[in-house]
Formats: structure tokens, C-alpha cells, sequence
């Protein structure tokens, strides 16, 4: 039986914004809930309402923290208007520092006496309004920008609601108080600056009250003009201008959130800001958003205040839903495309366009059209650093004065961009991810382009701020060339670093397209960013050479990560079998550094507790320490493979014959002999070339000073140990049985011999580079044709008897 | 006629729930085949596996001697796929979306506009190729996947549910142009829910259920095998509607 109307206007408005509060909740609470992968197919049962309401908990605490956090940052807006009105009326008030006004830093917050006296109570009010118009252009703009996901669209998710029955003029009532009630983001900033701004105008009981009415009152004006946005601009733009408005939305908000948080959080108020509100007339906080600020200072009849803001109210919720009403009078608007009516047959189907073929084509094409995607990927993250900028300009001159500044400031730019937009190249592709799964081509090749593209972009922020400093810098030539090598070297690596793990990160089984990322690999990528600080600032030439290598090998075991992964990405249950790979000989040789430090650590710490005098590492220490980081290193390796269920885990590190390489023991102990023999002329050659040169043999003579001198016998004792049982087994491990291992699993072998020796000559000390770098080819050869561990430990050996040997010598 | 396309024991099991179970059937050059099925049988993962986009949980699919999923790179080169619901990018249009795919496949510009043209016209979308993809009706993203899927003359054809949302001229185009491409030794390998038109469409047919295969065969041979005198829609609730989880197929209905 049919009922003869629908629901009531009332009923109508409270379902609808019940309905949105429970989408809000769900898409908020999603990084809560968890999913367990294997049960894709059947999907969360009885414990999601469990973790739902857990996720309220948590909801409600982060909001409480965004609004505590919001309410500080309130309290100093006040101060500092506050300061401003009194430097206003008496101008001997002013200024510590280079700024006109300046604020008393000893103030609490929660200090109500922040109320300036009653003579520029006007100017307080007038500073007050100008300062709040700014907050409310930023929410109008970001209503209306790139966060507004119904706005882009071609369908309207209101044509859904239309085919209830419902009258429109309720249907744009229940959107007003949807729109009005369930903006989180204008809530947690007005509702503790009114609040704030009441409290110290004395307001007493009637703060919190008054601050959530007058609230609701600016939420509803800017739901009113979004509702009429909305509704206006699809019928004059079409799908690509909306998608414009949105980028200027995006853009206009950024500027105006960021002056208001520069208001906030600068030192001082700054001197535009003081001119521009001595200039405003009275009538300026009579504006319908500056109405509530009558309560700021005490004093105020609150009746009429009250109506006036009741009846500005009323008249923009009639006036918008009137106009919407009306405007959808002859049919609900939906965006038309954006060439309609262009018609013909397709004439460039065959002239050759561009100079770009293939994905990077696409790529280009939908950057250039998409203009709320270029500003969000290329304009955001300037602005971002611009307003860092504004805000201490210190920073701009600190990065002129020295190159190293300069290279770092140019990378962090480019890194920026690169958080940005390389790290969306797999979640932007979205849903139409099958098109390239069609195509004769592996999808990380595809990806891998695609991150080429975003390295060049990012090398050209990189350059043009490079060449802007250049032009002011007063650094040698030489140097500012250097700094900028290392910054450009470093954005190139780390486009891929940031890409690559932009894949790892992402999840494009998600249906929420917000949540396609994790966020840990953001802070990841951050993390690692800064890192490469060490490079740009270290004086040596060696610790940026080491920075370089270290982090192409770290882009290298994250693409080769990646390649791994690819091919079961759309697969919730699959996942690559257990190899081992690069990574692992990465994180071997980082544990390695550690637990050896450690050592000393807690070595120097037992000493210092026995009393005994400031500790100096000896060499019993020194190899305690090494041989207690290898032992930990090689058990927590092997373990983790052994978890992993590595197949053929004996062969593949060489602790196992490899039954298709029949090498019989003998073959073994000459191939070993060979290659050690090699090195060891290397360095017998080497040696001899320093000797003969006078520069060098002064250098050596200096390095060999600062390494640990050998104090007595039991110290050559203990030092042979080391190089000849110890170093060999456990470098060997590290280097070869897992880093080369993992590069050769896709590299041929002389990329992956000169990789892996490349690693292993730079974690000795730059002297000793050359040969140990022959040492890490001969040993790779070695392992390559025995296929035994046994063989590089050998050749290993050989080597470091060999320099005993020479040491004694020459001693 | 050789077998071009072979699944053998393929299975995909997402924890507790097999989607795919033991799995066996071939298909030749020239041939047919539909694959028919209730809701959540198994059809559209059988074709991602077939695609490479899913990994099989144990046995394998071969097209050309190519696995499907180790090897999928190569095997591209001799499959076209039209997906159930095509999603193309925004700010494209769909002639370049055309030329997009067509370098993606290593054809020049020109090579592309000479295989599309005719697939242009006969689809009727020479005038909404310069509109952007985004604005197309479902009928019209599907013709657009169709000639992307043609573009570089594969020898394996694989469709999901393809009919599904084209308009009668469109359905009878798509016929034809199936009709044409078996005739000239294209495999064509699609699934479906129409049973009209894989009656009058296909040469062999299989019927699956809860993931295995329930039936396999050309209809004929069905019909007297499970004595249902009746249309294929007769042979598929016999064989598909039962309740029970009988997975064996009928005796010799396996080819």
C-alpha cells in the first residue's frame, strides 16, 4: 500500500543529514577499520561494528585535539589584535625588534585581561573583522576547490535525491543543513576562535552557547553561497570550467588560510595588515560574516545584535534555496561535456601531434587539461614553501649567502614536488588501470617512465632556483657547481625513491580513492629526504660520494621491489614468492654499522662504570664489537630467510653445493687462488704507484697516523684475527652471499659485480678504495663461477694476509 | 584447428572461498566459446587470470604457449579485451584515446587510423570522437574498448559480457564482427549472461557454477547428452540451477 505523500519537510532534512553524518563517519573512520586480506572475498562480518565504535572514540579524540589546537592558535590571533589596537591609541606602546608592534610573550592564553582598554575597543573590533573576513574567504574558497569532490563531476549526487518524493524546496533545505552541519573543517576553526573571542570579551556563561549559534550562523552563509555555487555555475560552466573554478578555489584558500595562520603564528602582525584595518570604514563590521564579532568586546545590546544576525540568517537560507528552486525550475542541471556540439569525423587520427609518444603523451595531455590536478601537483607545493618563506625570510637570505644552503633549498622543493606528484603516478591512474594492463608492455616499465617524467620535472623547479641563487651567490664558482651537482644528482635519485614507493604504497583495490595511500610511506619518503641532507652539507668529497651510491642502491632495491610486486597488484590475496633481494643486503649492512656501534657503546659504557679513565677503543675491543655485530647480522638474516621460507635458501647464499654447477673442491681452490691473486697485484700495483709519488705517500702516511696504531704484539694479534678470520667470513656474507645475490637476480653480472663492489668499497676508508673495489670484482667473479661462499672468503683472505704482509714490510 | 588458448586445473581460492575450481577447457582458432554462468561463478576472475591480472592459485592458462600470468608482457601482443564496465580517463578524447592505445601497441599514427576507421564507421561513432571519453554513454565506451581491442589485430579475442548495455544495431554489429573475425581465425573466448545470443552466436559453451565447470560442449551434444529437448536456457538451469553443490559435469559432456 503506497502512502499518498512522503516524508515530511522535517522528517526530510533530519534523515538526509543523518545520512551524511553516517557517510562522514564511515569515510573518516576507514584507516581504522581493519581489513584482513585473505578474506577479500567474504568481507568484515562480525567485527566490524566493534572496531567501528572504536573508531568513534578515536574520532571524537582527534577532534577534540583539532579543536584544543585550533583555540590556542585563536588565543594568539587575539593577542596579537589586541596589541595591535593599543598600538594604535598609544603609539609609545610599540616595539621591541624590527616590526612596528610587537606582543608580550609572557601572556597565557587563558588570561582574560587580553581585553584592551576601552578607547580602542573599535579598533580591536575593526582588526578583529578584517582579520576574520580573511578566515572566511579561505573557507568559502575551499567549499568550492579541489576538496569539493561533487563538483568536478558530470552527475550531481543531488539527481539521486531528486527521485525521492520529496519537493526541491525541502530537497535544498535538508543540502543547506547538511552542508551547514557537516563541515568539520569550518567547525574546528570558528567554533574556538568565537569562542576564544568571547571569553576574553567577558561574555562569562554565555561563551560557549554563544560561540556554537554564531557558528552555525557562518557555517549556514557559506552553505547558502556553496548550495547556489553548485547549482549556478553547472549551468554557465561546463565540466573543464568547473574543474577551473576548482583550481582557483584551491589556490585562493591556500592564500588566504596561509595569511591567516602567518597572522597567527608569525612573530608580529605585520605592518599591511596594521594599515589596511586603520583604513576600514565603520560600516566594514556590519558585513553580514563580521556581525558576530559585536560580542568581542563587552558592552554590546545583545537583543538587537541577535535579531540582525537571526534575520541575515533566515534571508540567506530563503535566498539560496529560492534561487536554487528556481534555477533548477526547468529541470535539474547536470554539467554539460566540454565540447559539446563539436561534431565531425576525428581528423587527427593520423597527423603526427608532438613530440611525445605513448603514456608520457597521456600524461601530459591530462596535466595540462586537468587544471585542479596541475595546481594541486606543481603550484600547491610552492605555495607551501613560499609561505615558509614569507613567514621567516631569513631563510631566503641564509640560502643566497651559502651554496650549500642553496643546493639544500632547491632539493627540498624539488622533493616536495616530488611527495606531490610522484608518488601518485600508480593511484592517479585509477580505475582505468585495465587499459594498461591490455598493452605488450611489463607495467613497471610503464611506471618506470612515468617516474623518468616527474625527474625531470623536479629537475626543473631544481635548476630555476638553482640558477636564481647562482645569480646571487657570492660562493667560489667551483663550489656553488658542486653543491648544485649534488642537489640535482640527489632530486634524479630520489624521483624514483619517491615513485617507487609511491607503488608500494598504494592500494588500488580501495574504493575510497582518498585512502589509495598509506601514509607511512609518506613519512618514509620525508624521512629519507632529509637524510640527504648529510651529502649536501658535509664538507669531504668521500661521505657525498658514499651518500650518492648508498641512495641508487636504495632506489634500485626499491624498484626491483616494485617489479616484484606489479604483477600481483590487482590481487588481494597473492603475493610475490620469497626471494632474496637487494633490500635485505641493505638493511644487513645498515644492521651491521649498528650493532657495531652499539658494541663499542656498551663497551664504552662498562668501561666508564668500572671507573676506569676515558675510554679508548683497542683493538680486542674493536673486534669483539665486529664479530658480535657479524654473529647478530648473520643469525637475524638467516632467520628472517628461514621464516620467509626462502626456496633453496643453502644454494642461493653459497653455504650449499649447487647441484647444477659441478665444481669439483679442487676447481674451487684455483678459481679462489686466481682471483685473489689478482687482487692482490692490484694492490701490490697500487701500493707501489702511491709509494712512487711523494703527494700521495705524505697522505698515506697521515691516514695511517689517524687509524688505530698497533701498541703491541697482542695487538697485531689481535688485529690478524680480524682481517684474517673474522672480516673475510662476515663481509663476505653481507656483500656477497645476499647483496650480490639480490642485485644479480636482476642484473647481468657485470652490473651487478660493479654494484656490489661499489658498496663494498665504500664502507672502507677512501684510501684503501681502489683495490678493495678489485677485491669486491674478484670476489663477485669468484662467487659467481663456484657458486660457494667458500670461494670469496678465500679470496678475501688472501687479500687481507697480503696487506699484513705489505704493513709489516714497510714497517 | 590448433588450440590457441589453454586452461588446465586453473583454481583461485581467496582464503576459505574458491572462485575458480579445477578449471579445464581449450579453445582453437576460430572457434567461439562462451562462457556461461550465474552471478559470482567465476566467469570475470577466469578472465582476469586470463588477462594476467590475477596470479592462479594452482594450475595454469596458456595463450599461444605463452602462460598467461608469467609471461603476460608477450602474451598482450595476441589478446584483445573488451572489460565488463571500460573506464577511460578524463580530459581524453576518444580519438586520442584511439592514438594513445594504437602507440602503446607500436603502430604509427597512420597504421592506427587505417585499422580504426573502419571500425569507426561501422560502430556509427565518427561523431563523438572528438568529445572527451568521459561523457560517453555506457554503449559507447564499450564500442570505443571494442575498436581499442582490434587495433592491433589479435589472434585471441577476449570479452566480457560484451553485449551488455549496447543498443540492437550495436548487438548486431558486434555479431557480425565476431561472426567475421572467427571466419578469419580469431579465437573469441567471451562470457555471458544472454543465452539468446550465445545460442545463436557461439560454437561451444560452457557453463559453470560456484566456480567449476558444470557443463562443456557444443550445445548440440548437450542437448542429447542431458536429453533436455529445449532452447540453451533449458540446458543452463538444468545444469547451473540447481541449489545443491554438485560441481561434476554431466558424463561425457567434457571435450
Amino acid at each position: 500500500m503506497t502512502s499518498e505523500r512522503g516524508p515530511s519537510a522535517r522528517r526530510t532534512i533530519y534523515l538526509l543529514c543523518r545520512l551524511a553524518g553516517r557517510r562522514m563517519l564511515n569515510r573518516a573512520s576507514l584507516p581504522f577499520l581493519r581489513r584482513r586480506r585473505g578474506n577479500a572475498a567474504q568481507g568484515p562480518k562480525r567485527g566490524a561494528t566493534r572496531s567501528k565504535n572504536r573508531a568513534s572514540v578515536l574520532l571524537l579524540f582527534a577532534f577534540a585535539v583539532f579543536l584544543i589546537q585550533s583555540g590556542i592558535f585563536a588565543g594568539n590571533v587575539i593577542e596579537k589584535m589586541v596589541a595591535l589596537a593599543q598600538g594604535v591609541d598609544s603609539r609609545t606602546t610599540v616595539t621591541r625588534g624590527p616590526r612596528t608592534y610587537t606582543i608580550r610573550s609572557e601572556e597565557r592564553f587563558l588570561e582574560p585581561r587580553r581585553l584592551p582598554p576601552e578607547s580602542c575597543r573599535d579598533e580591536y573590533r575593526r582588526a578583529l573583522s578584517l582579520f576574520f573576513t580573511l578566515l572566511f574567504t579561505a573557507l568559502l574558497a575551499f567549499a568550492l576547490s579541489g576538496s569539493n569532490r561533487e563538483f568536478g563531476q558530470v552527475e550531481w549526487s543531488l539527481e539521486w535525491l531528486f527521485t525521492q518524493p520529496i519537493s526541491s524546496a525541502t530537497l535544498f533545505f535538508a543540502k543547506l543543513a547538511e552542508y551547514t552541519f557537516a563541515s568539520p573543517f569550518c567547525w574546528v576553526t570558528c567554533l574556538p576562535f568565537f569562542a576564544m573571542t568571547y571569553a576574553s570579551g567577558e561574555a562569562g556563561i554565555h561563551t560557549i552557547p554563544l560561540a556554537v549559534a554564531m557558528t552555525i550562523y557562518i557555517a549556514l552563509l557559506i552553505a547558502a553561497i556553496r548550495l547556489v555555487a553548485e547549482a549556478a555555475l553547472r549551468r554557465v560552466f561546463t565540466l573543464g570550467g568547473l574543474k577551473n573554478v576548482q583550481a582557483l578555489g584551491t589556490v585562493l584558500g591556500i592564500l588566504c588560510f596561509y595569511t591567516v595562520l602567518y597572522l597567527g603564528l608569525g612573530t608580529s602582525a605585520p605592518k599591511w595588515f596594521g594599515h589596511a584595518f586603520q583604513s576600514l570604514p565603520a560600516a566594514f563590521e556590519l558585513l553580514p560574516w563580521n556581525l558576530p564579532l559585536a560580542f568581542a568586546t563587552p558592552g554590546a545590546s545583545a537583543a538587537p545584535v541577535i535579531a540582525w544576525i537571526a534575520a541575515a540568517g533566515i534571508l540567506a537560507a530563503c535566498a539560496s534555496v529560492a534561487t536554487c528552486a528556481f534555477l533548477v525550475r526547468g529541470g535539474l542541471i547536470t554539467a554539460s561535456g566540454s565540447f559539446q556540439g563539436r561534431r565531425g569525423v576525428a581528423s587527427d587520427l593520423g597527423a603526427r601531434r608532438g613530440y611525445f609518444r605513448g603514456i608520457i603523451a597521456k600524461e601530459l595531455l591530462m596535466l595540462l587539461r586537468d587544471r585542479n590536478l596541475f595546481v594541486q601537483l606543481f603550484v600547491v607545493p610552492v605555495l607551501v614553501m613560499g609561505f615558509q618563506v614569507v613567514i621567516r625570510p631569513e631563510v631566503l637570505e641564509g640560502a643566497a649567502s651559502d651554496h650549500r644552503n642553496a643546493a639544500m633549498f632547491a632539493f627540498g622543493i624539488g622533493a616536495y614536488v616530488l611527495m606531490a606528484g610522484a608518488f601518485s603516478i600508480l593511484t592517479v591512474e585509477g580505475r582505468g588501470l585495465w587499459l594498461l594492463y591490455s598493452f605488450p608492455r611489463r607495467l613497471s616499465d610503464l611506471l618506470l617512465e612515468k617516474a623518468a617524467l616527474w625527474s625531470t620535472f623536479s629537475a626543473l623547479y631544481v635548476v630555476a632556483l638553482l640558477a636564481w641563487f647562482a645569480a646571487r651567490s657570492h660562493d667560489s664558482r667551483g663550489a656553488f657547481i658542486a653543491s648544485a651537482i649534488m642537489a640535482l644528482s640527489g632530486i634524479l635519485i630520489y624521483a624514483f625513491i619517491a615513485a617507487g614507493l609511491g607503488i608500494l604504497g598504494a592500494e588500488p583495490l580501495s574504493t575510497e580513492p582518498r585512502k589509495r595511500l598509506k601514509p607511512a610511506y609518506v613519512y618514509l619518503y620525508m624521512f629519507l629526504a632529509s637524510m640527504f641532507s648529510f651529502g649536501i652539507y658535509s664538507e669531504d668529497w668521500w661521505p657525498k660520494l658514499v651518500l650518492v651510491i648508498l641512495c641508487a642502491l636504495l632506489a634500485f632495491a626499491i624498484w626491483q621491489k616494485v617489479r616484484d610486486q606489479i604483477p600481483y597488484l590487482l590481487d588481494p590475496t597473492a603475493s610475490p614468492p620469497p626471494m632474496i633481494s637487494t633490500s635485505d643486503g641493505l638493511i644487513l649492512g645498515l644492521m651491521f654499522f649498528v650493532v657495531h656501534g652499539l658494541c663499542i657503546m656498551l663497551m664504552a659504557m662498562i668501561a666508564d662504570a668500572r671507573g676506569s679513565t676515558r675510554f679508548q677503543p683497542q683493538w680486542e675491543h674493536v673486534i669483539v664489537a665486529y664479530v658480535a655485530a657479524g654473529l647478530v647480522t648473520a643469525t637475524a638474516s638467516l632467520a628472517n630467510f628461514l621464516r620467509r621460507k626462502v626456496p633453496h635458501l643453502g644454494v642461493q647464499l653459497g653455504l650449499q653445493r649447487d647441484p647444477r654447477n659441478s665444481s669439483s673442491s679442487l676447481r674451487v681452490v684455483m678459481v679462489s687462488l686466481a682471483s685473489g691473486a689478482l687482487a692482490v697485484a692490484v694492490l701490490v700495483g697500487y701500493v707501489y704507484i702511491l709509494d712512487s709519488m711523494p703527494f700521495f705517500k705524505d697522505q698515506i702516511d697521515e691516514r695511517k697516523m689517524e687509524l688505530m696504531p698497533f701498541k703491541s704484539l697482542t695487538d697485531v694479534q689481535w688485529y690478524a684475527l680480524l682481517a684474517v678470520v673474522a672480516a673475510p667470513i662476515f663481509e663476505e656474507y653481507i656483500f656477497r652471499a645476499v647483496l650480490f645475490r639480490g642485485l644479480r637476480r636482476t642484473l647481468p653480472f657485470g652490473l651487478a659485480a660493479l654494484a656490489s663492489a661499489a658498496i663494498f668499497a665504500i664502507c672502507h676508508p677512501p684510501i684503501s678504495a681502489v683495490p678493495v673495489f678489485c677485491v669486491g670484482l674478484a670476489t663477485a667473479f669468484c662467487f659467481e663461477r663456484t657458486g660457494l661462499l667458500i670461494g670469496p672468503i678465500l679470496v678475501h683472505t688472501f687479500y687481507n694476509v697480503s696487506v699484513l704482509f705489505l704493513d709489516t714490510l714497510n714497517i | 584447428m590448433s588450440t590457441i588458448l589453454d586452461i588446465q586445473a586453473l583454481t583461485k581460492i581467496y582464503g576459505d572461498f574458491r572462485a575458480v575450481d579445477d578449471l579445464t577447457l581449450a579453445v582453437a582458432s576460430g572457434e567461439i566459446f562462451a562462457l556461461l554462468g550465474p552471478n559470482g561463478a567465476g566467469k570475470t576472475t577466469t578472465i582476469r587470470m586470463l588477462m594476467g591480472i590475477l596470479a592462479p592459485t594452482s594450475g595454469h592458462a596458456r595463450i599461444a604457449n605463452l602462460d598467461c600470468f608469467r609471461e603476460r608482457a608477450k602474451v598482450m601482443l595476441h589478446v584483445g579485451y573488451l572489460p565488463d564496465e571500460p573506464v577511460f580517463y578524463d580530459y581524453l578524447r576518444g580519438s586520442e584515446l584511439l592514438r594513445f592505445v594504437g602507440e602503446m601497441h607500436l603502430l604509427t599514427a597512420g597504421e592506427t587510423k587505417l585499422r580504426a576507421q573502419p571500425l569507426i564507421e561501422k560502430f556509427q561513432l565518427d561523431d563523438d570522437l572528438e568529445e572527451f571519453a568521459v561523457n560517453y554513454s555506457k554503449g559507447m565506451k564499450k564500442k570505443l574498448a571494442l575498436i581499442c581491442a582490434l587495433l592491433h589485430a589479435p589472434r585471441v579475442l577476449i570479452l566480457d559480457e560484451p553485449t551488455n548495455g549496447l543498443d540492437p544495431f550495436a548487438t548486431r554489429a558486434l555479431h557480425e564482427l565476431v561472426r567475421e573475425q572467427a571466419s578469419s581465425g580469431v579465437a573469441v573466448f567471451y562470457s555471458t549472461h544472454l543465452l539468446d545470443q550465445a545460442e545463436r552466436l557461439c560454437h561451444r559453451v560452457g557453463i559453470v557454477r560456484a566456480g567449476a565447470l558444470a557443463a562443456l560442449g557444443p550445445i548440440d551434444e548437450l542437448r542429447a547428452n542431458l536429453s533436455v529437448k529445449g532452447s540453451l536456457e533449458d540446458i543452463f538451469f538444468q545444469v547451473a540451477g540447481k541449489r545443491d553443490s554438485d560441481g561434476i559435469p554431466p558424463s561425457g559432456a567434457a571435450l
